[in-house]
């Protein structure tokens, strides 16, 4: 397994060793398989149907009141804060040198990165017009003054971000001994701007429903929503870690070495204090904004209690159980905590989008997702992890690193 | 933290929200919570001339509730009653004003204390604890409107009281420190109770309650018949009173003149002849024209104005159109009325020089006959034609036949049948005025077309005059509409035309791109 | 066209001025008068509005959408809303003063919230008001997300959806005509003309009516001002009209974001840069 040390020489060579990549590695018929491979393939069908249709219905739900859907709300907006594990870990291991979490670094960043390359695909099946979606890019004309414009861009360019990140695995993988060098040598540059565009796009996604003022429900509402979508990124992005890597240890465990399996679950106990902190923080911004916006009356109203709910039972709660998980060295509990805290912000970013956006509308003319959208939610999810395991299955993503590149 | 314990308590509070959440979720996308329209409504208690700035929301009182809950102890249980067994309705019973303080503790002590008491003794009691009276309520108006004794009330109070005046008038004898009666010097009750609460003369509030409702309750006690004796009794809106009411309904007596002519020495214009008596049928009760005091107009306003007067000269207080005591003020209130707003919503401004002399005539009315529009045909210019036919626009539909002469005819009508309207409408050509404005109306030549000013089409640098199509329909339409004449469609006026298919709009599918 | 050039047309144009096809004249005055930067707008008078739905009819047979039927009454029992083949809606609201007929359709924001959210100025607003949408749209519907009024409309029903609104007639405009539904209304409830000269007439009708109308007029400084400005005999909020939009204009609501973002992406790599530099000094 350890060391595929045979050089490439030629074009040919590659395509040789492409081709006997590109097969199935494993079993082919495990659960997973049987479930998500149908799923994938409804997937494809019903998107040639939704290019071929429209929007409209029977397609998706989505109308004049309710322009926005899952697809932005769930596969957008909480698909990007859950990849937003791969920058704080970034920032944890290449700027603040924290060699701890070392093992898991490429891990995430692989997720995070086919998270933005997948749910890009999202927005490219929600844009109505999607032909034209490059125009932003190609300068068919530059919004500048649009949010959009800018979380657009900075999506494009984080994903190259990582795709650097990440490109040393794949030079390990091919055996390109000097193109890793270089590759290597770009990662703290890669990373900084990579920081950089998360804090910008996180928040920006967030600053995208700021003119939605009066449409969204006064509790959700605040000129600080940008801020919170950033602090809830890390904590978000960082629950995902940590429910990623507990199934993707189990799952990939023959590729594991004893040492990590040794230091995981210190890294695990690591990561539920960064999410137990900057949830403490997230818990405070939001009840001082509450009290600021004096909106006491609204409590007791059943969107009240729906935001207390989100508030309390999905960041206060499992706030405390990190806390009590860390303390305790209880991994169960910061499993939990962090699944709870994922269901806390999909709850959150759908809130934004179309639960608590236009609240007043009665439920009969509401949004609700069709099964087609939900289908091609699925397919995407699944999709992107028979991705990821395809990768993780041929380069050194949690596998060590072969003998030559770990010399440096 | 003991671990099981902890997981015990992050199990609870999920429970707990769950519980308030699915409690609800039939409703957790419903619209804005609204206040719901309680059939009780509260009085509240602010007391601000003592308290200045609340602390906590004012208290919603539910008076009638207390009222009927203790209707066998009676309104002894809250207020005081004199040596004569009359009521002093203020409360606390003994209100200590001496500070906030105080005044707030008389009021929680009563409250409270008799709350307390009654749940001791087992009876059905209120709150006793902060939050429960000091709420915030939302969605209640101001309901208690002010109680008015017009001409017709006043009179059933006349008959009831047997025209014993001095039953409610009174004056004050400062010596003798009594009420005394004269005859003749009758007013409002508010010229002497005004003034805020605790003055020397007590306030009209004040005042009000305890002659008002202790006369109520004795005579219901008597088994006379008697007026209400709670709030929703008398604050009610005061309603229009039928003509058959107000018929049965005499002069009330005070010496006023029948009629006068309204003049001050030193005016420049001629005195006016005024009808006081049918001004009196004419109007509510005498607070309409007069103020508190039923003095004539000069004594507090003369020529120059003076400060008992606010400053309002004479002139002004005659002529203020703003004012619904004025005269003007109050003829101008009736232009709105459906007959004549047809014509006068457009007419502009109140006094029109010509007018003044239609007042200021000098002489008695008595030999100045009332002015009606004389019959249709003499008064008529003479090429005031029957019908019109309007076409200049036609384009969807055939030309409008506008029956010109029926128009004029229901206007002379109208304007005859009302009184005021006959002194202002003696020249015709007021009534041509409503459709031909600005325009000189003669005997001899016919007006200017509507199409001189109003131009065909539109015209962005004049906004305010609407083009010729517009000037039709508004001019027509707000009429129609003021005057509350059946709703106009459009074929009420203008004949579809018929042979042109494809313009008309049924005939037409929908065409899809 | 360049302005000069567009007025020069339309002053050749008015020598035929006909009924039903009224060009333009004057727009000299309008645009000079002001320095050349004064928007265009159309004032609505709802006290004068009789709900024939004319404007309906114009405004479809003006941009080729589905024609309404205006035949009778029976659509106002419902409220409306615009829609993608409906860029202009009349209601009916039941208030004490009787009944109000109120014409909706997108208000040409001076400041539009569509126009700051379009990340490829697809939304545009024209120096003279007009607020039009463009092909090079893609679609992502931040525009009805943003808009106060909710005005712009997806045909969700195609697989190749335009933006739908009322574009105040641009097309027409530049042919020197008027906004189809100004020039079709009979009792001239809509009025075209400059935007400042609107707002004095406006202001002028409710000085001169003290009681006819309700003291303000919507659209002089709500979501920072709009083209269309409404007089109306009732408190707005009784005809459909939100009373709590505020008077900044939109697009501020993300100016403070957007500030930033050139301060982070300048300082934010030169901050970590320097942690990292500095924790490895340590470690050295
Ligand atoms: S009303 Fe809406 S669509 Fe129209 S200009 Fe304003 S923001 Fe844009
Ligand atoms: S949907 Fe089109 S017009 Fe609207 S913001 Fe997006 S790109 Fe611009």
């Amino acid at each position: 397994m350890n060391g595929k040390t045979a050089t490439i020489e030629s074009f040919k060579d590659f395509m040789i060793f492409i081709r006997s990549e590109l097969k199935p590695k494993g079993r082919i018929f495990t659960i997973f398989n049987v479930i998500s491979a149908p799923i994938i393939l409804l997937g494809a069908i019903l998107i040639v149907y939704r290019l071929a249709k429209g929007l409209g219905w029977p397609v998706t739900n989505l109308s004049q009141d309710f322009p926005w859907g899952i697809w932005i709300g769930f596969d957008v907006m909480t698909g990007v804060a859950f990849a937003g594990g791969a920058y704080v870990l970034t920032f944890v291991v290449y700027v603040l040198g924290a060699k701890k979490y070392h093992p898991i670094i490429r891990a995430t960043v692989l997720n995070g990165f086919l998270a933005y390359v997948f749910y890009t695909g999202a927005i490219f099946l929600d844009c109505g017009r999607w032909w034209n979606i490059v125009n932003p890019m190609i300068g068919n004309e530059f919004g500048v003054n649009s949010v959009l414009f800018l979380v657009a861009w900075h999506f494009l360019l984080y994903t190259l971000a990582e795709l650097v990140e990440f490109s040393p695995a794949i030079a390990e993988w091919l055996g390109w001994k000097k193109i890793r060098k270089i590759l290597g040598s770009l990662t703290l540059g890669a990373v900084i701007f990579g920081i950089t565009l998360s804090t910008l796009h996180q928040s920006g996604l967030g600053a995208l429903v700021m003119m939605a003022k009066w449409k969204i429900h006064p509790l959700w509402y605040t000129e600080f929503i940008p801020v919170l979508f950033f602090i809830s990124s890390i904590f978000a992005g960082l629950s995902m870690v940590i429910f990623e890597g507990t199934i993707s240890h189990r799952v990939f465990s023959q590729q594991i070495d004893e040492e990590h399996h040794r230091t995981y679950d210190d890294i695990l106990v690591g990561l539920g204090k960064i999410c137990a902190v900057a949830m403490v923080g997230y818990f405070f911004l939001k009840v001082l904004v509450f009290i600021h916006g004096k909106h006491w009356s609204l409590i007791n109203t059943p969107m009240g209690y729906w935001y207390l709910l989100e508030l309390i039972g999905l960041v206060l709660i499992p706030c405390l159980i990190f806390v009590q998980g860390v303390k305790d060295r209880n991994l169960l509990s910061i499993r939990v905590a962090a699944i709870l805290t994922m269901a806390g912000i999909i709850i959150n970013r759908l809130n934004y989008v179309f639960i608590a956006y236009k609240w007043y509308i009665p439920m009969s003319e509401r949004y609700f997702p069709t099964w087609i959208e939900i289908v091609i939610t699925l397919a995407i999810v699944f999709a992107e992890i028979w991705v990821f395991r395809w990768i993780v299955n041929r380069m050194p993503v949690l596998k060590e690193s072969p003998e030559w590149a770990r010399e440096e | 933290m003991n671990r099981k314990l902890f997981t015990f308590i992050v199990l609870i509070g999920i429970c707990t929200y769950c519980f308030f959440l699915f409690r609800e979720t039939g409703k957790i996308w419903s619209a804005e919570y609204k206040a719901g329209n309680a059939v009780a409504r509260p009085i509240f208690i602010s007391d601000t001339d003592m308290f200045k700035e609340l602390e906590r929301p004012p208290v919603g009182f539910y008076h009638d509730k207390h009222t009927v809950a203790l209707e066998k102890e009676g309104c002894g249980v809250c207020h005081l009653q004199d040596e004569k067994g009359r009521f002093i309705f203020k409360y606390p019973k003994l209100r200590d004003e001496k500070t906030r303080q105080s005044l707030m503790n008389s009021y929680h002590d009563n409250c409270i204390g008799c709350h307390r008491e009654r749940a001791k003794a087992g009876k059905k009691s209120g709150a006793v604890t902060c939050g429960e009276c000091h709420v915030v309520k939302k969605g209640y108006e101001e309901w208690l409107r002010p109680v008015e004794l017009d001409h017709y009330l006043h009179y059933q109070h006349e008959k009831a009281l047997d025209k014993k005046c001095e039953l409610c008038h009174h004056l004050y004898n400062e010596e003798e420190k009594k009420p005394i009666y004269k005859k003749g010097t009758e007013s409002s009750c508010r010229d002497c109770h005004r003034g805020k609460e605790g003055g020397k003369t007590a306030s009209f509030r004040k005042a009000a309650h305890a002659d008002c409702i202790n006369c109520h309750m004795e005579h219901n006690r008597e088994g006379k018949t008697a007026g209400p004796s709670n709030c929703k009794g008398c604050h009610v809106e005061m309603k229009q009173r039928t003509i058959s009411e107000m018929l049965a309904v005499p002069r009330p007596e005070r010496g006023q003149p029948d009629k006068v002519i309204i003049s001050s020495e030193d005016a420049r214009m001629k005195g006016v002849p005024f009808d006081h008596r049918s001004h009196e049928s004419y109007t509510r009760s005498c607070r309409t024209c007069h103020h508190k005091t039923l003095n004539n107009c000069k004594t507090c306003h003369p020529l120059k104005g003076s400060a008992k007067g606010n400053k309002v000269a004479l002139a002004d207080a005659y002529h203020r159109a703003s004012s619904g005591r004025s005269c003007v003020g109050c003829h101008e209130s009736k232009k709105s009325e459906p007959n004549c707003a047809g014509c006068h919503h457009s007419i502009k401004g109140a006094l029109t020089n010509g007018y003044c002399l239609v007042c200021h005539s000098g002489s008695s009315r008595e030999d100045q006959a009332v002015r009606r529009l004389e019959t249709l045909n003499a008064s008529l210019p003479e090429m005031a034609p029957e019908v019109i036919d309007i076409g200049v626009l036609k384009k969807k539909y055939m030309p409008v036949r506008f029956p010109h002469l029926a128009h004029v005819r229901k206007l002379f009508e109208i304007s005859n049948r009302n009184r005021l309207a006959n002194y202002f409408h003696a020249d015709k050509a007021a009534i041509c005025a409503g459709c031909h404005h600005y325009t000189p109306i003669e005997h001899k030549s016919p007006p200017p077309f509507c199409r001189d000013c109003h131009n065909v089409s539109f015209d962005l640098q004049d906004l305010k005059k609407p083009r010729l199509v517009a000037a039709y329909h508004l001019q027509c339409i707000n009429c129609h509409k003021r005057m509350k004449l059946k709703p106009l469609k459009c074929t009420d006026c203008h004949a579809e035309k018929l042979m042109d298919k494809s313009l008309s709009h049924k005939n037409r599918s929908i065409k899809v791109r | 066209m360049d302005r000069r050039e567009f007025l020069k047309t339309i002053g050749i144009g008015i020598g035929g001025v006909a009924c039903g096809d009224i060009l333009i004249p004057s727009i000299v005055k309008a645009q000079n008068a002001f320095g050349g930067n004064e928007f265009f707008g159309v004032l609505v008078d709802t006290t004068r509005c009789i709900g024939c739905m004319r404007c309906e009819m114009a405004c479809a047979e003006a941009h080729n959408l589905p024609l309404p039927d205006i035949s009778n009454d029976s659509v106002f029992e419902k409220k409306r809303n615009t829609t993608e083949t409906r860029w202009t809606v009349v209601n009916r609201y039941e208030t004490e003063k009787g009944k109000i007929f109120v014409k909706q359709q997108c208000m040409h924001c001076n400041q539009p919230a569509c126009v700051a959210a379009c990340l490829v100025k697809a939304m545009k607003k024209r120096k003279e008001a007009h607020v039009t949408w463009d092909t090079n749209c893609i679609g992502c519907r931040l525009c009805m997300v943003s808009c106060p009024f909710d005005m712009p409309k997806l045909e969700y029903n195609s697989p190749l959806p335009k933006i739908q609104k009322c574009n105040l007639c641009w097309d027409r405009f530049q042919e020197g005509k008027l906004p189809a539904c100004v020039e079709a209304c009979p009792v001239e409830a809509l009025k075209f003309g400059a935007r400042r000269d609107l707002l004095d007439e406006a202001n002028s009708r409710i000085f001169q009516n003290p009681h006819n109308y309700v003291h303000h007029v919507y659209g002089g400084h709500e979501v920072g001002g709009t083209s269309y400005i409404y007089l109306s005999a009732v408190p707005f909020e009784q005809i459909g009209f939100r009373g709590d939009l505020g008077t900044t204009p939109y697009p501020e609501f993300t100016t403070g974001f957007l500030h930033a973002v050139p301060f982070v992406d300048v300082l934010w790599p030169l901050i970590l840069l320097g942690i990292n530099r500095a924790i490895r000094r340590e470690e050295d």
